[in-house]
């Protein structure tokens, strides 16, 4: 990649390139864990083109008293202003694809737009790959609707990755907005005879009728078997918590804790967090890290504090690559302990709140 | 115990709770009046046309109350015991103890007709001749999903409220100051709290910001609130969004106490509470596509000056049911049509007797043939 003045690499032009990109790939690739420098150098290379490019980024920038110093120190976008602008740094070109936020009626979901998932397909199913998800050597059930018949969800989108890379079966089981349980129950059924170790993935809430599903006898997985987990339950109809949640996965399943991921991710990004096990710590890849922000006081938790996930995210080329979610965590010394969405504050009485028009 | 009786151990009450809004007697005797016609039909047969009538309230209310304030579960509660009825209250955690210290106010007599319940009791709830509920659409569908047909039903969705002031060009410190009463009473909670200020182009926005800046600055030296986490990020959140988006942004840093914040939007959007407060510039032709959202859902709108008939016939169009002075929204009046209604009116079954002498109280009443 050619070189500015300033020594970082030039962008103009070659983000918006394949090479450029499959270039960009490589390096976050080849960034190890421990690498600090290397993280800042590409950090501040890719906020310098991204506040160029998406002006309510550059605006955040100046308002933050100019260019950052490292990367800890680039204000994070709110999560929300994916829903009130389109932040998409190749002004003029037609993204590939626009993934949208779900889990509401909004007229206006969030909206993140990629110039080609690209990107997204190598660190999605790489970063799965370098946390230590099996999902290569397994069959793959997803508990979603395929990349086809939901085009807009990210989630979707990755787990399709997963399967046009893996050389095992795969079969996404929410079809019209329904979870075919007798199809899947007689997949997994056979696979529990023939012995082949199975993946299931989806989100927590779509494991709630295999959970609840109690006229059948429990499963015991072959060895071998995963099953993963993501976007937990806070705001839904039904809470559980994460530890009964586990427990009556490995009921029915007939898994270890061990064997059970939970994926933190969401449209905004392009990279994940994963942890094994009800107490696993989340651990992103080399080319994303999280700070845990204390929202009185705007600065890092210290390890055991409470505070919201932000994100930066080096493979976010096309958007913006440093993302505050409302999400609470608990700051951990290699990574995070994730609580989930933060707790609304009290219902507001007859006060009228964003999700009451959404619903309404 | 008569209604009389009622209105005389309810008054003390009344003013140890001035957020009730009920100064005391004659207000209570006048909310009586305006229901029922008469202030006594409870207590027995008035004339009513050419025959008598007499009211008859719930023997036993089942109330949901809202978990961010305490003062419409206090109001609905003093309403049942006006009407002489027993009180369930279903109380969330976050307004229990503000439930207890209304109870133990209450002279015995009527505190025994005030229960108040931790969390949803079907016995109680099946028992109840009426259902208040206050919350969300999700909440009053729920309720309203396992009420029986014979149970009256009365429901207080979720409303907003909204300042309008025109073109309002030399805004007064006196103007602001109500401006900043609204909006911080409650910490601006409450479905009569403004959610934003509507202005139209001509209005002198940037003096109004500053001045309401001034005002709230001052307010927040003098009565800060403590924040929690919740709040915080919302609060930043906010302010950060109008960073973003380019919108002028008066806001006290870290203090979190209030924020201002010139927005520019297609159509309304809620605020996210805490004294931040959004001013709209929204032209007079594109006021009703604007507030289109709020449709079915605006409640108080706080005024100053002449409001023009045509945005006064909006305001109607679009649910509201009360247009009051800028200062004065938190205080409703005590016979405010709370969601549009005659308060007790709902509650009220009304029996006839059609004899030329009302019933005796204490004897068998022999029907002319």
């Amino acid at each position: 990649m050619a070189k500015e003045k300033s020594g970082f690499p030039s962008f103009r032009g070659e983000l918006d390139r394949p090479e450029g990109r499959a270039q960009w790939a490589k390096s976050l690739q080849s960034l190890a864990a421990e690498d600090d420098r290397g993280f800042d150098r590409l950090a501040l290379a890719l906020c310098r083109m991204q506040a160029r490019q998406v002006a309510p980024f550059g605006r955040l920038l100046q308002a933050a008293g100019g260019f950052p110093a490292d990367w800890r120190t680039i204000p994070p976008v709110p999560q929300e202003l994916f829903k009130q602008a389109l932040l998409f740094v190749h002004e003029g070109r037609t993204p590939r694809r626009i993934f949208e936020t779900s889990g509401t009626t909004s007229p206006s979901p969030g909206r993140h737009a990629l110039l080609d998932v690209d990107l997204y397909r190598a660190v999605s199913a790489e970063g799965a790959r370098r946390a230590g998800v099996p999902w290569e050597t397994v069959d793959l059930h997803f508990l979603v609707p395929s990349p086809q018949e939901a085009p807009h969800s990210s989630l979707s989108a990755m787990f399709g990755f997963w399967s046009e890379q893996s050389a095992h079966s795969a079969h996404f089981w929410i079809q019209d907005g329904h979870l075919d349980q007798k199809g899947l129950r007689t997949a997994l059924c056979e696979a529990v005879r023939a012995g082949r170790p199975v993946g299931l993935c989806g989100t927590a809430f779509a494991w709630i009728p295999l959970i609840d599903r109690h006229e059948e006898p429990p499963l015991c997985l072959p060895r071998g078997s995963f099953l993963l987990e993501t976007g937990g339950f806070k705001g839904r109809t039904r809470e559980l918590s994460k530890p009964d949640f586990y427990r009556a996965l490995e009921a029915r399943f007939g898994i270890c804790a061990e064997e059970i991921w939970s994926e933190y991710g969401m449209t905004e990004l392009s990279s994940q967090a994963y942890a094994q096990g009800a107490e696993g710590i989340h651990r992103t890849p080399p080319w994303a890290r999280v700070r845990i922000l204390d929202p009185l006081t705007g600065r890092d938790c210290r390890i055991g504090e409470k505070g919201l996930v932000a994100w930066v995210d080096l493979a976010n080329i096309d958007s913006v690559l440093a993302i505050q979610t409302q999400d609470e965590a608990i700051a951990a010394r290699d990574g995070f302990r994730l609580l989930g969405r933060s707790a609304d504050l009290p219902l507001r009485g007859c006060s009228l709140t964003a999700e009451d028009l959404r619903s309404s | 115990m008569t209604a009389a009786e009622r209105i005389e151990r309810l008054a003390p009450l009344c003013s140890r709770f001035p957020e009730l809004g009920i100064p005391g007697h004659q207000d209570l005797r006048r909310l009586l009046t305006v229901a029922l016609g008469r202030w006594d039909a409870l207590d027995g047969f008035v004339p009513y046309g050419r025959g008598w009538s007499r009211a008859i309230a719930p023997r036993s209310i089942y109330h949901v109350l809202a978990s961010t304030l305490p003062v419409s579960g206090w109001r609905s509660a003093l309403e049942g015991l006006l009407l002489g009825s027993e009180n369930l209250l279903q109380c969330p955690e976050q307004q229990m103890g503000a439930m207890v210290r209304f109870r133990e106010a209450l002279p015995p007599a009527l505190r025994k007709l005030v229960h108040i319940l931790p969390s949803y009791a079907e016995d109680a709830f099946a028992s109840a001749d009426a259902i208040i509920v206050f919350g969300r659409d999700e909440t009053v569908q729920l309720f309203r999903a396992r009420c029986r047909n014979d149970q009256i039903f009365l429901a207080h969705g979720h409303r907003a409220s909204l300042l309008w002031l025109g073109a309002v060009r030399r805004p007064t410190t006196r103007l602001v100051e109500g401006i900043v009463q609204d909006l911080v009473e409650y910490d601006q909670a409450g479905c009569l709290s403004p959610q934003c200020l509507v202005l139209e182009p001509e209005a002198a926005v940037l003096p109004l910001a500053e001045l309401l800046a001034r005002v709230l600055s001052e307010r927040a030296r003098l009565d800060p609130i403590p924040r929690r986490p919740e709040e915080a990020a919302k609060i930043r959140e906010a302010r950060t969004m109008a960073r973003a988006l380019g919108w002028p942004l008066w806001e006290d840093g870290d203090g979190l106490q209030w924020t201002l914040i010139v927005r520019d939007v297609p159509q309304f959007q809620p605020t996210c509470g805490h004294r931040v407060l959004y001013l709209d510039k929204v032209p007079r032709e594109r006021l009703e596509n604007w507030l289109d959202p709020l449709r079915g859902h605006l409640s108080a709108v706080g005024v100053v000056g002449r409001v023009p008939l045509s945005v006064q016939q909006l305001f109607w169009r679009l649910g509201a049911s009360r247009c009051c002075r800028v200062g004065t929204m938190q205080s409703p009046p005590p016979l405010w049509h709370h969601d549009g209604r005659i308060p007790l009116v709902d509650l009220i079954r009304w029996v006839d007797w059609e004899g030329p002498h009302p019933p005796e109280r204490r004897k068998t009443t022999r029907f002319p043939s």
